[in-house]
């Protein structure tokens, strides 16, 4: 379980959130990824060359803030620390790819309904592409709006 | 959307700040660690607005150090999002005057959020909360853009951005 049960049911119903990493002249870096859960760590994919690489090479650490369009005034924060898989493999994209195949059913408008699997494994198994998995360390935040009919 | 001469990034950069309202503020631990947490943001000319409580973490992160980052995202527009970094002035007076340019902003901006709690009728419990003592006004200074903007924004397109 990450954070309250609350929080961990927020989470497994999302997959996009904003990571923050630290640049080398100390000032945090942002941006968006979408997460799959694994167990009690969030994975990700990403470019090792681009920012959240770099930073995450030099500074394993890492703070998630996981938001949901249908949920647009909560957020849970879990900060931690990422294990790299520059090897990027096999079995850790699959466990994205189970995690999406589920939870994109909650989210009519996500990405992964055009193209879904066959595309991002493409563009996951690009050359430069690794596989990032966060260990929760800290978990904190707000969950505001009041439950939802998630399917329409 | 909000008329704006100045412009922060690029022409969709700036036209996506000022049809969002929500955002993650990153901040820098006293360890050197990313802190980061949610915000109701508004855009004031080519500056970003935010209420929070000087005595938190956020505000205490801030007093420390001011640089941050402020990620604009959009309910109407999944997977897109704006990263503005650059350095943020507290405003401990609870500046009345950038307090209602928030309000005003949102007025119009929050139009196309219909879940959002402003859009919902708490537009009088924001003004209350944000009032209330310790609160304070932080002012962001853009220095770095950048972001993902798809293109184009899904919702627009199906029609349903209308309330």
């Amino acid at each position: 379980m990450i954070g309250t049960p609350e929080q961990d049911a927020f989470i497994s119903r999302s997959f996009a959130a904003i990571a923050s990493t630290v640049r080398v002249d100390g000032t945090v870096a942002s941006s968006m990824i979408f997460y799959g859960r694994d167990g009690d760590r969030l994975l990700f994919s990403t470019v090792q060359d681009r920012v959240k690489g770099r930073t995450l090479a030099r500074d394993p650490r890492i703070t998630l803030c996981i938001t949901n369009t249908n949920e647009p005034n909560s957020f849970v924060t879990v900060q931690g620390s990422v294990e790299a898989y520059l090897e990027n493999p096999a079995d850790r994209r699959e466990a994205l790819y189970r995690y999406w195949d589920v939870v994109a059913n909650l989210h009519p408008g996500a990405a992964w309904h055009h193209g879904g699997r066959e595309a991002t494994e493409q563009l996951f198994t690009q050359p430069g592409r690794a596989i990032y998995a966060v260990t929760p360390v800290r978990v904190s935040g707000e969950l505001l709006d009041p439950p939802v009919l998630l399917i329409s | 959307m909000v008329e704006c001469r100045a412009m922060i990034g690029t022409p969709e950069q700036d036209a996506f700040i000022s049809r969002s309202i929500v955002a993650m503020v990153g901040t820098v631990r006293r360890d050197g660690g990313p802190s980061a947490s949610m915000v109701g943001i508004a855009r004031h000319g080519d500056s970003l607005l935010f209420s929070t409580v000087a005595s938190r973490v956020k505000g205490r992160t801030i007093a420390r150090d001011p640089r941050c980052v402020v990620t604009i995202i959009n309910e109407n527009e999944p997977g897109s999002f704006v990263s503005v970094e650059g350095t943020v002035v507290a405003h401990l007076d609870n500046a009345p005057a950038l307090r209602e340019a928030m309000y005003s902003f949102w007025d119009v901006a929050a139009s196309v959020h219909s879940k959002s709690n402003w859009h919902r009728g708490g537009a009088d419990s924001t003004r209350k909360l944000f009032a209330e003592p310790g609160r304070a006004v932080y002012q962001v200074t853009p220095v770095r853009v950048s972001g993902w903007l798809l293109d184009p924004p899904v919702e627009a397109v199906r029609g349903e951005l209308a309330p």
